[in-house]
């Protein structure tokens, strides 16, 4: 005798592959266990499921809202009764627990899927901070977030993602400080994502970043729990995908993309004298090689007069001119990069090596590059790493090649017209109705001071430009 | 529309990045220039630049060579415009002017007048305003190409010595934009260094007076300290004294000017100018040891203040009677402080009668940490 | 569509629009105005443009969230609503048009002398086109940051050329005769002095601007004693004959300098190009928004970027018409004669008609 749960169940053993399916006897009535072994917990499901229905010896018929109620030990149980919904929670992990004569079946919570323990960060390094990563696993992270806000006003909000992958989409915020209208725009963003497949958190960033303004990054990347947790607190909106080990952090400004977590850790003058230092590194990566073109083509009065007869003397073996040697070189490093981050770890020391000897010493004595140009490529390339969020650095690394251009077609005057047009760019960029040079331009002295000098006993409020709900922290 | 055909504006743009610019020349195909010299041989205008030589023969690669090789080149003219022409058919790069250092005219040509070439300078954007000016004794010719035995090249030489002695306070180092300055006020007179060849090394030997852009003498090295007095901003000399008159018993001084303060007023149909000078004076050593005392000192000051009196006013009266011409900026005074008075007079013509009265004050600073009875 | 401006964008504003292509000019018309007494007239006409400025910003507040030519339909009419936009927009376009020109032919000389300049117009206006479709607010943020960078560039640099100046060379200050051609030489500044109009093309918000009325004329206080110092500062390095010989003095003034200590930063006036650029480069983009807002709000047409792209192409094609600088320096003189107008006139007959008719206190 069965009903609709059970011809549902006989159909899914079917079609899918690695449905295991255990038929009960439970004195005169029969219930049966539908699961996937590789995504189950099996200790779990034998012995808070099976055990106890097996040693049910009760008088009273068993009913469903009895083995739901008194059976069973799991914590996670609820009914249902479409029968639809079996090959999706099959499919998510859980057991279903259907008895013939039920038209409810009870969904069980014994999902247990492999993952990694809590690391140390890969992208996000830093001196002193915390070192608890996220992992794959969404209920791991959240727990680290949990764990560091105990605040009720934490609302954590799931929505479903992904037709065939069905990944669980998290929307994290302080309900009484952030402000509501961003809420609901990154909500029904996320919503309106009709996909089949969501794998990692940048399918969601892409998908509701500003369509216009894609090349820059919008949203900042984080691995670590007390970063995410600090941008939380500031009022921001945190996104986590499951099976992604990166969080998601809206709305970001340019500013912020320069901020690392041990600056607020540090003393307030080192972190001053950093983020000075992180400032010429965006600069120096934009222009350097530039203003050398710019220099060596066309205004070579400007450095001093000895040295313009050193520079001279040292380019004339150079076959190319100054602007195919600086985009050469430029390309050469920027393989140098590339080929660096997928070096499995035996071979990567002899390339680093490789990379200087070859390239640097033996160009330059061959006659191929001029020393100047060397030493530049390499501080352009250090400096690119000294950026906390790498993804800011990406943008950078393609206008640097739009600003030589530029600057070797028109010299100085080329080099402020494209270095006004990244400004523009950058100034008109508004994330959610924050504007992305907030707060340089609208110029707001209170929040640019909290944010030079990063003391968390000085910063009394959030930053003015998140049009927070409540702005005092102290 | 734009976003429709930005394919074909990007590929228009994109040639033309490709097909060349105006203006792109790298350094190391340029041409450049160390010093620059006008000479003037009987009416022809000559020429001579001095050219950095970038690849040297000696060294080998990857060898640093502090001394930078130069060559030369003459070209000569009836003109600027001509003579340029002539250098640009021999050298076969285009010029660069970005790291000259010095400007040399000749004894010959700067007495007849360097008006011509300052224009030139201030004009045209080829040449920097910024260089120095100097007068050369010898030809031209003969000067910028001397070995220098202590310094990179003559460009370097000429410029760091007058560089060091100006800071010093024993000379002026005058601009092409300043000269210009002067040039076009047409009261006054002024001066540039003087310099010459000495032992294989660039020599400072005066300065030379110009009026209306013309050379008309040189003040000599020996007899310069009373004109420093009147126009540097800190001058500075050095010289000793004789104690008791005893050759043996010479005592060293420097006398810095700490403050000069000029007063013009015009009574009678005369100019009077009243000219206060406050100097610093501190002994510095003596040849042979004698103790020091308060009336020895006061001795030594006023013998001091006696030997920069005779040379102030040797210079007033040489720049009065002698040139005729008002080198010490004086007229600008006048003209600051009575107005209405300059503009019914001609300062040329004033000038050699006027009324200038000197007054020294000196005021001693140290004895360089000896000791006084 | 715009969020309103703040009381220090809306002086950034101002300080872009007057201090564009004038203060190059300063010293040479300082002298020619007043010998070394030319402070004096700088210093009567920033008064006066102070008061002028205050008046612009007073009619702009009571008309809060509405330009000029949405207000003056009730002010003056319809038809002269019409001749005011027309005005303006000739008035707008020919600075826009012929200072890019004067502009390129000012970078083609100093530091690119075989490009030609429709090249550089040709960029110039690819950048202006770029920075205007973003709309006011874009505009201005990059005001603020390059108005701050210029002031702090050009007050460096007065300092460094004060330096290697004498005070002897700028006195007399003050002769008592020469009032009269003191108060005459203020028509050869006022050029200089012209960009408030701008102002009227802006919106101002009641709640944030209120405080407006003391940025604005400040603002104008600022350019003033700024003018003043570089003025005083490039005559001390040379005397009043020398400032005489060139247009652009102060640029000419600057390459003559050899300052020995900043021994890096050889060629000043490279680095003087550079800051005043920043400043031309705003001052620009607000010129073509206010033709921009001009022809839309006086055509009473939807803002697109068609009508923008038509503007660009005008501008670059009026750019090239005259042969030389002269006929631009001319252009920009009978430009600056239409300056009296719309800078000084219309402010005061509006301020006359809305006390005259109490708008003021109806709009309050």
């Amino acid at each position: 005798m069965g009903n609709k749960n059970t011809d549902k169940i006989e159909e899914i053993k079917k079609n899918i592959s690695g449905v295991l399916l255990r038929k009960l006897q439970v004195g005169k009535d029969e219930v049966w266990i539908v699961f996937i072994a590789q995504i189950t917990d099996r200790d779990s499901l034998s012995n808070n499921i099976i055990k106890p229905l097996l040693n049910y010896e009760r008088r009273e018929e068993l009913t469903l809202d009895l083995i739901s109620n008194s059976v069973i030990y799991i914590d996670d149980v609820f009914e249902d009764i479409n029968e639809n919904n079996i090959v999706n929670y099959v499919l998510e992990g859980r057991s279903i627990i259907a008895l013939p004569n039920s038209d409810k079946f009870i969904v069980a919570n014994t999902v247990s899927i492999e993952k990694r323990a809590i690391e140390a960060p890969q992208v996000e390094t830093n001196i002193r901070s915390p070192r608890d990563a996220f992992t794959e696993n969404l209920d791991s992270n959240l727990s680290l977030i949990r764990h560091r806000i105990k605040d009720q006003s934490l609302k954590i909000d799931y929505i479903t993602v992904g037709s065939r992958t069905k990944t669980d989409v998290v929307v994290i915020y302080l309900s009484d400080v952030a402000n509501e209208k961003y809420v609901e725009v990154i909500k029904k963003r996320i919503k309106d994502i009709k996909i089949d497949g969501i794998l990692e958190s940048a399918y969601i960033q892409k998908f509701i970043s500003n369509k216009d303004t894609t090349f820059l990054p919008q949203m900042g990347i984080y691995e670590k729990s007390d970063s995410t947790c600090a941008n939380i607190l500031e009022g921001k909106i945190c996104i986590m995908v499951d099976g992604s080990n990166v969080a998601l952090i809206t709305p970001k400004n340019f500013v912020e993309f320069l901020d690392a977590s041990d600056d607020h850790y540090e003393n307030m003058y080192i972190s001053f004298f950093v983020k000075m230092l992180r400032f010429e590194a965006i600069i120096i990566t934009l222009t350097l090689s530039a203003i050398y073109v710019g220099i060596v083509a066309y205004h070579a009065d400007i450095i001093p007069a000895q040295y313009i007869i050193v520079l001279a003397a040292s380019r004339t073996t150079v076959p190319v001119n100054a602007l195919t040697e600086t985009l050469l070189m430029e390309m050469v490093v920027e393989l140098l990069r590339e080929s660096s981050a997928r070096l499995p770890k035996q071979i990567g020391p002899a390339i680093g090596i490789v990379g200087t000897i070859v390239i640097g010493q033996a160009a330059v004595i061959a006659g191929l590059v001029s020393p100047l140009m060397v030493i530049i490529v390499a501080l352009g390339l250090m400096a690119s790493f000294a950026i906390p969020d790498y993804t800011i650095m990406n943008s950078i690394r393609l206008m640097k090649f739009g600003m030589i251009l530029i600057t070797g077609f028109l010299g100085i005057f080329g080099f402020v017209m494209g270095f006004t047009f990244i400004v523009i760019k950058l100034a008109s960029i508004s994330i959610l109705g924050v504007p992305y040079l907030a707060p340089i331009a609208p110029f707001q002295y209170q929040s640019l001071k909290n944010y030079f000098l990063s003391n968390i006993v000085l910063t009394k409020k959030r930053p003015e430009y998140l049009k927070n709900k409540d702005d005092t922290r102290q | 529309m734009i976003k429709k055909h930005y394919k074909l504006i990007s590929m228009v743009i994109l040639s033309s990045l490709l097909v060349g610019c105006w203006d792109y020349e790298d350094i190391n195909k340029k041409n450049i220039a160390l010093s620059v010299g006008i000479d003037d041989k009987d009416g022809i205008i000559q020429l001579i630049s001095q050219n950095a030589k970038l690849r040297s023969e000696s060294s080998g690669k990857g060898e640093q060579t502090q001394i930078t090789q130069d060559y030369q080149n003459v070209s000569q003219g009836k003109n600027f415009e001509e003579t340029r022409g002539e250098h640009e058919y021999i050298v076969p790069q285009s010029n660069f002017t970005g790291a000259m250092r010095a400007v040399v005219f000749s004894k010959s040509y700067a007495e007849k007048g360097i008006e011509a070439y300052i224009n030139r300078i201030n004009f045209l954007s080829d040449l920097r305003k910024s260089l120095l000016i100097v007068i050369c004794n010898e030809p031209v010719k003969d000067f910028l190409q001397t070995e220098i035995k202590n310094d990179i090249s003559i460009a370097y030489a000429i410029e760091d010595t007058i560089k060091k002695l100006a800071k010093d306070g024993r000379t002026l180092f005058k601009t092409g934009q300043e000269v210009q300055a002067y040039i076009q006020n047409k009261d006054l007179g002024f001066v540039i260094p003087y310099v010459g060849i000495k032992d294989n090394a660039v020599e400072f030997q005066g300065l030379a007076v110009m009026k209306d852009s013309n050379m008309i003498s040189v003040i000599n090295k020996k007899e310069i300290d009373g004109f420093l007095f009147l126009m540097l901003k800190k001058p500075n000399m050095n010289k000793t004294v004789y104690s008791n008159g005893d050759e043996k018993k010479q005592y060293s001084f420097q006398a810095k000017l700490k403050k000069r303060k000029i007063k013009t007023s015009y009574k009678d149909k005369k100019v009077n100018i009243d000219v206060d000078l406050q100097i610093n004076f501190s002994i510095k050593y003596q040849y042979k040891i004698e103790p020091l005392n308060k009336n020895k000192i006061r001795d030594l000051e006023s013998e001091a203040t006696q030997m920069i009196y005779k040379e102030v006013i040797y210079a007033i009266n040489k720049s009065q009677k002698e040139y005729k011409c008002d080198i010490f900026e004086f007229g600008k005074y006048f003209k600051a402080n009575n107005p209405k008075d300059y503009r019914k007079i001609n300062w040329n013509e004033e000038y050699p009668n006027a009324n200038i009265n000197v007054n020294i004050n000196t005021h001693l600073t140290d004895v360089n940490l000896r000791s006084i009875e | 569509m715009n969020t309103p401006l703040t009381n220090r964008q809306i002086a950034f504003v101002v300080y872009c629009t007057i201090v564009g292509f004038g203060i190059i000019g300063i010293p040479r018309d300082m002298a020619e105005a007043g010998g070394t007494g030319g402070w004096i007239p700088v210093a009567i006409l920033t008064v006066i443009f102070m008061l002028n400025v205050y008046i612009i910003s007073y009619l702009g507040y009571i008309n809060h969230d509405k330009t000029l030519l949405e207000y003056s339909e009730r002010l003056v009419g319809k038809f002269f609503t019409r001749i005011i936009a027309v005005i303006y927009s000739i008035y707008f376009f020919m600075y826009f048009t012929f200072i890019t020109r004067i502009y390129a032919e000012t970078v083609r000389i100093t530091m690119l002398p075989r490009t030609p300049s429709w090249v550089i117009t040709f960029v110039f206006f690819l950048l202006l086109y770029y920075s205007i479709s973003k709309g006011l607010n874009v505009i201005v943020r990059v005001c603020e940051m390059y108005g701050f960078i210029n002031i702090v560039g050009n007050i460096f640099m007065s300092i460094i050329i004060f330096t290697q100046g004498e005070i002897i060379n700028i006195r007399p200050l003050f002769v008592e005769e020469d009032l009269t051609m003191y108060l005459s030489g203020t028509s050869k500044l006022i050029f200089a002095f012209l960009g408030g109009e701008m102002l009227f093309m802006i919106p101002f918000s009641k709640e944030k601007n209120s405080k407006v009325f003391k940025y604005a004329p400040a603002i104008v206080g600022i350019i003033g004693a700024m003018y003043i110092l570089i003025g005083e500062s490039a005559i001390s390095i040379g005397g009043i004959e020398l400032v005489k010989l060139y247009k652009a003095s102060v640029f000419n003034v600057v390459r003559g300098l050899d300052v020995p200590y900043l021994e890096i930063l050889r060629r000043l006036d490279g680095i003087y190009i550079i800051v005043w650029s920043l400043n031309i480069i705003c001052s620009l983009s607000l010129w073509g928004y206010g033709v921009q807002q001009c022809i839309n709000k006086g055509m009473k047409i939807k803002e697109n970027k068609f009508i923008l792209a038509l503007i660009i192409s005008a501008g670059f094609i009026t750019a090239q018409i005259p042969k030389s600088t002269n006929d631009v320096e001319k252009l920009l003189k009978y430009n600056g004669y239409l300056g009296y107008i719309t800078s000084l006139s219309i402010p005061l007959i509006l301020l006359i008609i809305t006390k005259v008719k109490k708008y003021d206190k109806k709009a309050l």
